[in-house]
């Protein structure tokens, strides 16, 4: 099973300014989410977000920076958190990578690292092993509740 | 230290699943981490049970068992009905279905997010156009 995510989106506005709005901090907490990012390899920062009253916090670091085409940090469950500084979290990595076509520019995300050995076990310690019962038996529930409801 | 592995490790779907929908399927992954709540949606999964019929092949109290109950009904996995004077139980998978893949939970979300760019690229464009030069 793919555990990357790939999703591309073409937009019509040039690479410097796809460019622009994926490593401007301000622009960045108009369509993704507040935080302290900069665009220098190294820099560790945050991402901060709340939802339904409830708040909590990313941790970055920046991998790649590769004006105006590629651009890479990781992308780590919050340590702010007292619950979580005890154990490992998940790290995955976020990647944009940025064409020019003619309608203007083609922006590939990729966010792997679902499927790392890490996030893998704890999903499985999670679930008890439980996956392989959501995959078998799932659809043979489903299917037979369907049937008792009809 | 296994009980703090637990906890932040659930706590790391925590934060996964807020990204992309408002923390619904915390629950459920917290409703499924404890392996006894597991057997009982195992039992559900064959069938309908009353309560008696449960607490006869679980290692647990009655009140241990109402309260893992209430927590599967809290989340959606299991609904109570009544016939008579007896409580029967019925597992509903729908939320198992959602949080067997929670990869796909992030594509929502980055479907959402560069959406959203498009958008407020367009919104810059536009302002730029309407201003002086």
């Amino acid at each position: 099973m793919n555990q990357t995510i790939v999703i591309e989106k073409t937009y019509p506005y040039s690479p410097e300014e796809v460019w622009d709005a994926l490593t401007d901090v301000e622009q960045m907490g108009e369509w993704l989410m507040q935080g302290n990012f900069k665009p220098l390899v190294g820099h560790s920062f945050q991402f901060s977000y709340s939802m339904d009253g409830k708040s909590g916090t990313l941790d970055c670091k920046v991998l790649e920076v590769k004006k105006p085409h590629r651009l890479s940090y990781t992308w780590t469950w919050g340590s702010e958190d007292p619950m979580f500084a005890h154990g490992a979290g998940g790290s995955t990595t976020v990647t944009y990578i940025i064409d020019p076509v003619a309608e203007g520019s083609k922006l590939r995300l990729e966010h792997s690292g679902f499927d790392s050995e890490k996030n893998a076990t704890a999903f499985q310690m999670l679930t008890g092993g439980w996956q392989h019962k959501l995959d078998a038996m799932l659809p043979a529930a489903i299917e037979k509740r369907q049937k008792v409801a009809a | 230290m296994v009980e703090q592995k637990k906890e932040s490790i659930s706590y790391a779907l925590y934060i996964i699943d807020s990204m992309s929908r408002p923390f619904s399927n915390w629950d459920v992954y917290k409703a499924i981490a404890d392996p006894n709540r597991r057997i009982v949606l195992d039992l559900l999964m064959r069938g309908d049970h009353t309560a008696g019929a449960i607490l006869a092949r679980v290692q647990l109290t009655q009140p241990a068992l109402s309260q893992h109950l209430k927590v599967l009904r809290d989340v959606g996995l299991v609904r109570q009905r009544r016939n008579g004077r007896e409580r029967i139980y019925s597992l509903n998978p729908k939320p198992l279905r959602e949080v067997s893949d929670w990869v796909r939970h992030y594509e929502a979300f980055w479907e959402r997010k560069l959406t959203a760019l498009g958008e407020h690229l367009d919104r810059r464009a536009a302002l730029s156009r309407s201003s002086p030069k």
